[in-house]
């Protein structure tokens, strides 16, 4: 029994007339942000049969490069959370994983691993969604109220580690904000083992359902070919028949220790898209409780991280930022002179920063002395500095060596601060 | 990982003008403008790198020769390697590249990105429009000489314009928290919000 796309009528009738059939034009959008995300597609159709498409994508532009320009490396981290909602934990990590790269910075087994279970838990969520609000889209509503169910467990698991549900922030520059808390482990691998014979609950519903399957199956075909020629990643690449995945092809932050399989489609279409998602949240509950049973004891945050130190400025174009980052010296510490001589705006920032710094103790010759209270802050000061500076050029830029810095063994720390450098020196 | 060193020194051997780049991590090579086609063709046909996985714009700054640079990533589906090729545009005035959308056509809104964010131009581009901000708008917005806090502008649409005597006004927030304009040391005064209480429990709510 033909389904009614494949009534060949339209098409036919679209080729029969050529140029001078009616088309009828409509504007498809802009729809509301909370929905799937904002774009407006123009349309040309043609009865049923759309002819053309061209998608307007601009709305929700904000341009994040830019404000990245202008932060230091860590406060961009929250914006991370925006670039795909759906997932922030696997953005979070991608972004880390970035600039820890450009530092040559090496995270700890189990900061990798927390990174692990949470980017699989954050496809988990991001594929229920996507399967919800797929459902509902062809007109199967109930698909959508049990993912949301298993959704809301994974947010609170969320919270638990981060601290909120939906805009996680959890990554940093060479580890995770704070370690897994007491008993969550557990709790990940009691939700992976109840999550399973739910998942197969919500994929029944769809997977041989027959109005699913009509709306679905040979409807939205992209090649194998078209799909590499296109660029496209993820669950729609391997929909299409390529067996690419970054983490057997290339893995990072310890895939290659986990046992998992790469879920793949035969036709390309809407229906084998459906399927590689279904399997891949499978395969992700594998990943999860494989990470769990081995979870790795130590420290979950690199300490020499707290030694890079970016050059921030307002204008901070990349590439001096990228050699200072870059450097083998991993505890260079590079310092741009402050670009306003204004010194009683340059003492509040710190002042206010209790209770990472005392307050000031020594006012002489336009040298102001703070006196940090414990060489732990010392990174939180600098971006604080940092990010009150003006552009300078870099040859200005006062550099302490690293080895004055670690061979002093004292725990607290001095700014010193005049109109032409900053310098800080630790003491005992 | 094992075919790119070879692809690099094919593409020295091939191109005079193919030089190392810096990199990091994957192989990377500079590339003349003249030559930027070629060497992608060769990349894709003769060594593996069958899918163009990002284009990007990089502006070094005002002033800086050469401004523009357009850095290709290339990937094989095959041998899982990654290979980048950087062509610098030769004209900082009127930056222009030839278009790879004849090899991949998944570069098309690639390329049409970094014209619309740095007005790099792309020879031979099937359709060059904006594809982020709206046809008619005038800046570049990823330039360095472009503000944070954006540039005032009349709205898209010259009726409503018109109608409404409004218009895209520069960001108040300079840009968002964290960021203060220059000469605004103090956050308490760069970003309102930070002294507003009316939240709190401690100052009588506005109006009760």
């Amino acid at each position: 029994m033909p389904t009614e796309h494949a009534y060949p009528d339209s098409a036919a009738r679209i080729a029969r007339a050529g140029a001078d059939a009616e088309k009828l034009s409509i504007s498809m959008g802009p729809s509301h942000p909370s929905t799937h995300g904002v774009l407006r597609i123009q349309l040309e159709l043609d009865g049923e049969v759309v002819t053309r498409a061209d998608p307007v994508i601009g709305y929700l532009h904000r341009g994040d490069e830019k404000i990245a320009e202008n932060m230091t490396y860590n406060q961009f981290v929250p914006y991370t959370d925006r670039l795909d909602y759906l997932a922030p934990l696997a953005n979070n990590m991608a972004y880390a994983i970035a600039v820890e790269k450009l530092a040559k910075l090496e995270v700890p087994p189990r900061c990798q691993a927390i990174r692990v279970i949470t980017a699989e838990m954050a496809r988990i969520s991001s594929h229920l969604l996507g399967l919800g609000a797929f459902g509902i889209d062809v007109g199967a509503w109930t698909v959508f109220m049990y993912t949301f169910t298993e959704r809301e467990k994974l947010y609170k698991l969320f919270e638990e580690l981060t601290g909120a549900r939906f805009t996680t922030s959890y990554s940093r520059i060479g580890g995770v904000a704070r370690d897994v808390p007491e008993g969550w482990l557990e709790r990940v691998d009691a939700f992976c083992v109840q999550f399973l014979p739910n998942l197969e609950e919500v994929l029944n519903l769809l997977t041989r359902n027959k109005i699913f399957m009509d709306r679905t199956v040979g409807i939205g075909v992209i090649s194998r070919e078209d799909a590499i020629a296109y660029g496209l990643t993820g669950p729609n690449l391997r929909g299409s028949g390529v067996p690419l995945d970054l983490r057997k092809d290339r893995p990072y932050s310890g895939y290659e220790q986990y046992d998992f399989d790469v879920a793949v489609g035969a036709q390309g279409d809407s229906y084998d898209r459906y399927l590689v998602r279904g399997e891949e949240m499978r395969q992700s509950v594998r990943i999860i409780r494989q990470a769990v049973a081995k979870f790795p004891p130590g420290k979950w945050s690199a300490e020499e991280a707290r030694k890079v130190v970016q050059s921030a400025s307002l204008t901070s174009t990349c590439p001096s930022e990228l050699v200072a980052l870059s450097s083998p010296r991993k505890s260079l510490i590079v310092i741009p002179p402050f670009g306003l001589s204004n010194e009683a705006s340059a003492r509040r920032p710190l002042a206010a920063m209790s209770p990472a710094c005392s307050t000031i103790t020594r006012v002489w010759g336009g040298t102001v002395t703070w006196t940090l209270r414990s060489s732990m802050y010392i990174e939180a000061v600098l971006s604080r500095l940092a990010a009150r500076m003006r552009m300078v050029p870099p040859s200005s830029w006062a550099e302490i060596a690293p080895d004055e810095l670690n061979s002093l063994p004292g725990t607290t720390a001095t700014v010193t601060w005049n109109p032409a450098r900053v310098s800080i020196v630790r003491s005992a | 990982m094992p075919a790119s060193p070879d692809a690099v020194a094919a593409l020295k051997g091939g191109w005079a003008g193919v030089t190392d780049r810096a990199s990091l991590d994957h192989p990377a090579v500079d590339v003349p403008p003249g030559d930027l086609l070629g060497v992608l063709r060769a990349l894709k046909a003769s060594h593996g790198f069958d899918m163009l996985v990002d284009v990007a714009g990089v502006d070094w700054g005002v002033g800086a020769r050469p401004r523009f640079t357009v850095v290709y990533h290339l990937f094989s589906t095959t041998a899982h390697a990654y290979i980048r090729v950087a062509a610098h545009c030769p004209d900082n005035a009127a930056p222009e590249l030839p278009s790879a959308a004849g090899l991949w056509p998944g570069a098309d809104w690639h390329e049409r990105e970094a014209f619309d964010m740095f007005g790099i131009r792309f020879s031979g581009h099937p359709d060059l429009r904006r594809i982020i901000m709206w046809d008619g708008y005038p800046y570049h917005p990823l330039r360095k000489d472009f503000p944070l806090a954006g540039i005032e502008t009349p709205l898209p649409d010259a009726e409503v314009s018109a109608e409404t005597k409004a218009g895209l006004i520069a960001a108040p927030m300079v840009g968002g928290p964290f960021v203060a304009a220059p000469g605004q040391i103090n956050m308490g005064e760069a970003e309102p919000r930070a002294k507003d209480e009316s939240w709190s429990e401690r100052p009588p709510k506005p109006g009760a």
